[in-house]
């Protein structure tokens, strides 16, 4: 986990999700006030602008930067650095998802400070933040996955863009099947959040929500940790 | 090592076929072969990427690869490389190979990416070294590196390899690794490893075809 923080420090990931969080603030403020022509922002549609950049054009946003962090092992043949480390599929997989949610933690502070501080709405503060880092460990844990899969970069990233859309198109089916794009706009868990901030859904309401994102987020990685188990192979033969 | 009917097939290309033979320990053991033939496929056979068929024998509890790419992350620093490598393993294996090595002439303050191909090699050793596995597979390890670098590479190589109990299997094309360490030499051709050869008949057949 040290070597990966270090790696994170020096290839300046961690300083890129912080301008990439930064980035989706302002992009959330440019949507309101130019594409929906909002004369007067208010904290309430400010914070469901910037949500919806984060669900809506997160993949664009994050996907490139998350799997950069694996493909640069497969590009430079790195797995054997970690083989000499003792690292298996699992816990290579792990201390990268670890190290991006760590940049993710960062980013999301940075954004939750940029909305709630002109409006000194700090109440909400921890609300906010939760809310936009279960996103963010969402894309962490799915992107870190597919950049493992696929030693080719652009594969990897089209392929995240083919699984958003496609996510999308079956929970648009059945509201059983919401779960292949849990935190798209269209869904539910969305729908609640743009209700608690029109003051219509109790706190308690809205926590048992947020604890829902987080079960759902540990779900995803279980079975990613699964499935990177299951393809150790693909692991040696994409890095060595 | 040794190979008993050793079969390999990838892509449904049939690369060896029931080749039986020994690598010995304490030597280094130059395989050659045209492009194709399964030179590397063979070594990352025996790391476990690609299956094959019947055994492959060997005492080593730990096998390193180093192949001609970096193998080491780029954005650490020459000195994350010696501070990790000094953590994990025995300070007198990383003091003799910090020294045979001379790692202090290194700029270690610099990020490996802006580090020369032989310096980045001679940490690469140091760090994969350092773990005293007892097979090691150098795969177009000497390919990029200026003529004094192979040189002292060379040296190194003949030093630390010649353990008796480390076997080593140089994958090469580079006949300068042929001139400047003795060893054994093996040729892959029509699906098999053929041993036995000396120096001038590998380098007459390998390049004139004779």
């Amino acid at each position: 986990m040290k070597i990966e923080l270090k790696r994170g420090i020096r290839n300046k990931f961690f300083l890129i999700m912080l301008f990439l969080n930064v980035l989706s603030v302002f992009l959330g403020y440019v949507l309101l006030v130019v594409l929906d022509e909002v004369t007067k922002v208010t904290f309430q549609n400010f914070v469901e602008s910037v949500y919806t950049v984060y669900t809506q054009l997160g993949i664009f946003i994050f996907s490139p930067i998350i799997i950069k962090q694996i493909y640069t092992d497969y590009k430079e043949k790195n797995i054997m650095f970690y083989k000499a480390l003792n690292y298996n599929t699992s816990r290579y997989y792990i201390s990268k998802v670890f190290m991006v949610i760590m940049g993710t933690i960062m980013g999301s502070i940075i954004a939750t400070l940029l909305i709630c501080v002109p409006f000194g709405k700090f109440n909400l503060f921890f609300i906010v933040f939760l809310k936009i880092e279960a996103v963010m460990i969402f894309y962490s844990i799915l992107m870190t996955f597919l950049g493992f899969i696929f030693s080719n970069f652009i594969v990897a990233f089209c392929v995240s863009i083919a699984a958003w859309i496609i996510g999308m198109q079956i929970s648009a089916i059945s509201k059983n099947l919401r779960f292949f794009a849990y935190y798209d706009a269209i869904n539910l868990d969305y729908q609640e959040f743009i209700k608690f901030l029109k003051n219509k859904l109790a706190f308690q309401s809205i926590f048992i929500n947020i604890g829902e994102n987080y079960l759902f987020n540990i779900i995803i990685l279980i079975i990613c940790i699964a499935l990177v188990n299951i393809l150790k192979r693909k692991w040696i033969s994409n890095g060595v | 090592m040794q190979l008993y009917n050793y079969s390999l097939k990838v892509k449904n290309k049939l690369l060896l076929s029931n080749v039986n033979i020994k690598f010995e320990s304490g030597v280094i053991n130059h395989l050659l072969g045209k492009n194709g033939v399964g030179k590397s496929c063979f070594a990352k056979s025996i790391l476990g990427v690609f299956p094959y068929k019947g055994e492959i024998k060997t005492n080593a509890k730990s096998i390193v690869a180093i192949g001609s790419y970096t193998n080491l992350p780029l954005d650490l620093l020459g000195q994350d490389i010696l501070d990790l490598t000094r953590r994990l393993y025995k300070k007198e294996t990383v003091d003799y190979l910090f020294n045979l090595l001379n790692i202090g002439d290194i700029p270690l303050n610099n990020r490996l990416k802006n580090l020369s191909d032989g310096q980045k090699q001679k940490l690469k050793l140091l760090y994969f070294l350092s773990k005293e596995p007892e097979l090691i597979i150098l795969d177009e390890f000497t390919n990029a590196l200026d003529k004094k670098t192979s040189m002292d590479i060379y040296k190194f190589l003949n030093t630390f390899l010649k353990q008796g109990n480390i076997t080593s299997i140089n994958i090469t094309h580079n006949l300068s690794d042929l001139e400047y360490m003795e060893g054994n030499y093996y040729l892959i051709e029509d699906q098999n490893i053929i041993s036995g050869l000396s120096k001038e008949e590998i380098i007459n057949y390998y390049i004139k075809g004779e």
